[in-house]
């Protein structure tokens, strides 16, 4: 699906793994932002009409089906993923309208991780509230 | 290095899978006790490799299309680490979702170092330092290049 996504709308990639964040300062690692490989799209969620509420319990149903925790989320405005020359798609899947990938990444791997590593920069980590309470 | 197959009874039940990351993880241990890895790299970092392997072993792990982290990778990355010509910081060991497994050195957001070992065999890095971007590839087996090595040690402060 087709869409564009204004430059200030913010995108939460979900933290399901602890080595992407770094517990010392609470900033993200570029591992959150590498996309697998076939196709090269990254995974990320909309916050536009969307409640602090609805952001967590639309990550928590992701780590619920892998039985992970969700250790948090890394929020970045699309400007920062734009300014890689990468665009954001609207890909709604249904039990997440606002789903969107993050595409266009170069094809050598040194630069995607450039990329991510910029990204990551920008990006701001939200601890998940319930985190302590989760059971993966 | 390691290569066990895997118990028939894999599917069946998530105990069977436990026992069988428990029995990888010893023999992990084993071999590398037996060998002289252990002298150069941190045990701590070797632990933090297993981890990872262990975390990132199943399809899907980041909770879309994450490729899981294979043994090949994970031997490849203490095989890279033993290439190292001084000892330096150990680093944070992660993965990425395309199986990779990463090295990573970090002083501040605009002062680190990101090195990906990858199933194919290639080791990728990236540098933010200051307002300088660098990043490149090198082949895994040929271990670590002077030049990585120098940008590691400008980002760890060791130069």
């Amino acid at each position: 699906m087709n869409g564009s996504v204004a430059p200030d709308e913010l995108l939460a990639r979900y933290i399901t793994s602890s080595r992407w964040f770094r517990k010392q300062d609470q900033t993200v690692k570029q591992d959150a932002f590498i996309p697998p490989e076939n196709p090269l799209e990254l995974s990320v969620t909309r916050h536009v009409n969307l409640t602090e509420n609805d952001i967590w319990s639309i990550g928590r149903g992701i780590a619920r089906r892998i039985s992970r925790t969700l250790h948090g989320r890394a929020d970045v405005e699309t400007g920062h993923v734009i300014a890689q020359r990468l665009s954001v798609v609207l890909q709604p899947v249904p039990d997440n309208p606002n789903h969107a990938n993050i595409v266009g990444w170069p094809l050598e791997k040194d630069a995607r991780k450039m990329c991510a590593l910029e990204i990551a920069m920008a990006a701001r980590f939200v601890d998940n509230p319930e985190a302590g309470a989760q059971t993966p | 290095m390691v290569t066990m197959p895997m118990p028939s009874t894999i599917s069946e039940s998530s105990s069977d899978a436990a026992d069988y990351v428990e029995l990888k993880r010893e023999n992990f241990y084993n071999l590398l006790q037996k060998s002289n890895v252990l002298e150069l790299i941190a045990e701590e970092t070797l632990q933090q490799l297993v981890e990872v392997s262990d975390e990132c072993s199943s399809e899907g792990w980041d909770g879309a299309n994450a490729k899981p982290v294979s043994e090949e990778v994970l031997q490849c990355a203490v095989r890279f680490l033993c290439s190292f010509s001084v000892r330096i910081e150990d680093p944070e060991v992660g993965a990425e979702p395309d199986g990779s497994i990463t090295l990573e050195w970090y002083r501040s957001p605009n002062k680190v170092i990101s090195i990906s070992i990858n199933p194919d065999g290639w080791v990728y890095w990236a540098a933010l330092i200051g307002t300088s971007r660098r990043h490149g590839a090198d082949y895994a087996m040929m271990g670590i290049s002077d030049d990585l090595l120098k940008i590691i040690l400008q980002v760890t402060g060791g130069n």
